[in-house]
């Protein structure tokens, strides 16, 4: 278990990196109420955790203006996506 | 989003479950991704096997020689044709846009620029093929033949080549078999193409709507 990412081995911050991993192509981003959406997990608990995985370099979240309405929108960076991948390999292989 | 404002603390799934648990965990994941994303491709091309069955019966109903039951009184069968067309095109429309949404970037743009290029071909295709009357004589029956070909080609080579955006072999697949159904239809001649595009063409498209869900139930794997 030493081995696994401590970052992305959390359930709700696995379930963020699968999502973003799987549904944007390099160079997309998905707005937080989409994202929300697709994990259907509240406001404050997918802020806390894109917090965490921002910190850490596996995401990056964007702040603009789309007329008077903001929006914020959120990437999985390519550092993210190499974790991502590292995890899953090693979660795999402690599988067998 | 309010990251400084908010103080919710964190919840129970801070804590890691043990591997298996993880590991299923992700693959139920990837799975609500996936079936979201297909969803609307299965909505796409139920609205097109629809289109399909029923514009062209319609025009097999109506063509002398067609339908032996009964024949649709003239003209209507091509506006039962362009309803039905009418109907895939929408479908299309609204629900390819509604599978984007939240989502940004070039895949967006690839997408937008896939539209675009299908729709391009298909208005070219009718361009040439009127294009070319302009000089060469076309009986009423090869000319049956000739648009309604081209156009189901068009639509093939739109399928198989769209595959390369999808990565989907199922798709690349899809789109020969509807690329062999207007050569078989040729080959099979009028009025009854019609009917085989009717039956294996919207067949065709049921089909692989059924294949794109079993493939989702099954899962993607951790």
């Amino acid at each position: 278990m030493g081995e696994l990412d401590p970052v992305i081995h959390a359930p709700s911050r696995l379930r963020i990196v699968t999502t973003l991993n799987d549904l944007l192509e390099e160079g997309d981003t998905v707005t937080f109420p989409r994202l929300q959406e697709l994990l259907a997990m509240t406001a404050g608990n997918l802020t806390t955790h894109l917090g965490k995985l921002e910190a850490a370099g596996y995401v990056s979240i964007a702040k603009a203006f789309e007329g008077k309405r903001p929006v914020t929108s959120v990437a999985i960076t390519l550092e993210g996506r190499a974790a991502f991948r590292d995890y899953r390999r090693s979660l795999l292989e402690l599988l067998g | 989003m309010n990251a400084n404002q908010d103080t919710t603390p964190l919840p129970e799934d801070e804590q890691a479950l043990d591997p298996r648990a993880m590991a299923e965990l992700m693959a139920a994941q990837r799975t609500t991704v996936q079936r979201s994303q297909s969803r609307g491709v299965r909505i796409i091309l139920g609205g097109w096997a629809f289109a399909w069955i029923v514009g062209f019966l319609a025009l097999w109903s109506g063509t002398a020689g067609g339908n032996p039951l009964f024949t649709l009184p003239g003209g209507l069968e091509w506006w039962i044709f362009g309803a039905a067309m009418a109907v895939g095109v929408i479908v299309a429309t609204v629900t390819g846009t509604r599978m984007g949404r939240g989502v940004q970037g070039q895949s967006t743009t690839a997408g937008k620029l896939y539209g675009l290029a299908a729709a391009a071909s298909f208005v070219a295709m009718w361009l040439f093929i009127s294009a070319l009357r302009r000089h060469v004589e076309i009986d009423a029956e090869t000319a049956a033949l000739l648009y309604v070909g081209a156009f189901v080609l068009t639509v093939g080579v739109v399928y198989a080549v769209g595959s390369a955006m999808s990565r989907s072999w199922a798709q690349f697949f899809f789109g020969l078999a509807i690329l062999l159904l207007a050569i078989g239809a040729t080959l099979l001649g009028a009025p009854h193409h019609l009917l085989l595009y009717a039956l294996v063409g919207g067949g065709l498209m049921l089909a692989f709507t059924w294949m794109l869900g079993r493939s989702v139930a099954a899962g993607p794997g951790a």
